[in-house]
């Protein structure tokens, strides 16, 4: 009986995490999109106000934003220092991919990221801030999208985790 | 032996010079101009990309085509041929993948490098209500090698100092890649540094560079070195230039290139009524060209500038061809090449 009873907690417990795991996405993304978004506006000031180069800026908001975040900018920023060949479109991308895929950001908003990197330094400051602007307003969708998803998921995952503990245990056991 | 280790050095120096300017070209050139020959890149004064034609260098006063192999030839047939990503690829790389962020450089048509080195850009020109607003669609790069000729100046200092000691107005005159600008850095860091064999201190140096091109400052750090008591006012206009100087750093020598605007003359009349000397450069071949011209032409027979020095390169770049004083306009140096070389002219 008393076995029974530490299985049962175990599978509610683990069910329950699973849950709570899984709605955290939701709320991570939230936050990553946010940080995102001020990410963008410092890029757009550096830019417009400073016209620091975009090695200096990858440097500078990467240390300033969400580690998450902050990394693309700073492996970017590291990659530009070596001058092996590449433009900034392959570093960018590169360091997109290759940090992107440890954070909660969905396929979409890779692609909208991977998008920054075929326009940013290669035109004029009027031309730079247009562009950012666009992919702003894309990001900003992406939040709001992502603050309706997280209040609808968020509730529903974590009920979801420790009922399917429950059956579990009420089938099984 | 140890003059053939000096020149080894000299040598593993110059070299050393290509390969960071080799950084700043997209990897396909880059790769080509690393396999050009050792001997030539030591004389190698300009990489010149052009849309969809062939890969062209420069040096000591003849242009050749390049092949994948680095081979120079003198006929187009199997040289490498430029395109629109090499160009564009490249000016990512020489803007530090930041356009905008040498916006102002672009409206003169020039971004200089870390290294001094200068690249010149071809497109298509922007105008706006004031002037032209950007260059877009790149066509063209011409990558100017950029060599400080330290100790050139030996020649010409015994001239432009009299027997006091003193430093006298000068004007160097030449054609176009004869050294002139070259001669003018080694010169402002003489003065500058002063010379002990003289039992001259050295002086204070105010230089203008309108063009970037002498202290060749790449983000506000001089590339070239001019001297200890030289302050560099970068991108100024001449005339604005030399009365700010005038005004705030007290200079004893002001030194600037390529005058010739009617502002110019202003500004050299009130550096002279300040006691400044003047040091500067004008293009031209010979003392009748110079005189025939309108503002240069009429400072020099007012007798503003001291010494006038001529070079050509009849025997290198850079070479001394004579030097006049400017007071009688009487020759004190006459190299012997030089009648010849007015002849041709």
């Amino acid at each position: 009986m008393l076995f029974k009873f530490v299985y049962s907690v175990i599978i509610v417990g683990c069910s329950s995490l699973l849950g709570f795991i899984f709605a955290n996405t939701y709320v991570e993304r939230s936050k990553l999109l946010n940080s995102l978004l001020s990410a963008l506006q410092m890029l757009e000031t550096e830019i417009v106000y400073g016209a620091t180069p975009v090695p200096t800026i990858m440097r500078r908001v990467g240390n300033k934003t969400k580690k998450e975040i902050g990394n693309i900018f700073l492996s970017a920023a590291g990659l530009l220092n070596l001058n092996s060949g590449q433009t900034f479109d392959e570093i960018w991308h590169d360091a997109v991919i290759r940090e992107a895929k440890h954070t909660c950001l969905s396929r979409e908003d890779i692609d909208l990221l991977l998008s920054l990197g075929k326009n940013l330094g290669i035109s004029d400051c009027e031309d730079q801030v247009k562009h950012i602007r666009l992919i702003q307003e894309e990001f900003k969708r992406h939040y709001e999208h992502s603050l309706i998803e997280q209040n609808k998921n968020t509730k529903l995952f974590r009920n979801l985790g420790f009922l399917l503990g429950m059956a579990i245990v009420i089938i099984v056991l | 032996m140890e003059g053939k280790e000096i020149l080894m050095d000299k040598n593993k120096k110059e070299l050393s010079v290509i390969s960071n300017l080799e950084l700043y070209l997209c990897p396909d050139i880059r790769n080509i101009i690393k396999k050009l020959p050792d001997e030539f890149k030591l004389i190698l004064e300009e990489i010149r990309l052009r849309i969809n034609r062939p890969l062209m260098v420069f040096g000591r006063q003849k242009d050749y085509f390049v092949d994948i192999n680095g081979c120079l030839t003198s006929t187009p047939i199997n040289s490498y041929y430029v395109g629109k990503e090499n160009i564009e690829k490249t000016l990512q790389f020489v803007s530090n993948y930041s356009i905008y962020s040498v916006e102002d450089e672009l409206k003169n048509g020039y971004i200089t490098i870390y290294g001094g080195h200068r690249i010149g850009i071809v497109g298509k020109v922007l105008v706006g209500s004031e002037g032209i607003k950007t260059l877009k669609d790149f066509s063209g790069l011409n990558i100017r090698v950029s060599r400080e000729k330290l100790g050139i100046s030996t020649k010409v200092i015994p001239y432009i100092f009299n027997s006091k000691g003193e430093f006298l107005n000068t004007l160097l005159v030449s054609p176009p890649q004869c050294g002139k600008t070259t001669l003018l850095r080694d010169i402002i860091r003489t003065v500058s540094e002063g010379v002990p064999q003289m039992n001259f201190r050295g002086l204070k140096v105010g230089v203008v560079d309108e063009r970037s091109e002498l202290g060749a400052c790449f983000q506000g750090i001089p590339q070239n070195d001019l001297g200890p008591r030289t302050d560099i006012l970068d991108c100024c206009p001449k005339a604005e230039g030399m009365i700010m100087l005038i005004r705030s750093m007290s200079p004893q020598v002001i030194a600037t290139d390529e005058i010739g605007r009617t502002e110019d003359s202003i500004a050299i009349e009130e550096a002279m009524m300040a006691g400044i000397k003047l040091i500067t450069t004008v293009h031209g071949r010979s003392l009748e060209n110079i005189l025939s011209k309108n503002i240069v032409g009429k400072l020099v027979r007012d007798g503003v500038f001291e010494r006038i020095i001529f070079l050509s390169n009849s025997d290198g770049v850079g070479t001394m061809d004579s030097v006049v004083d400017g007071s009688n306009l009487a020759y004190l140096y006459r190299n012997k090449n030089y009648k010849s070389n007015r002849q041709v002219v």
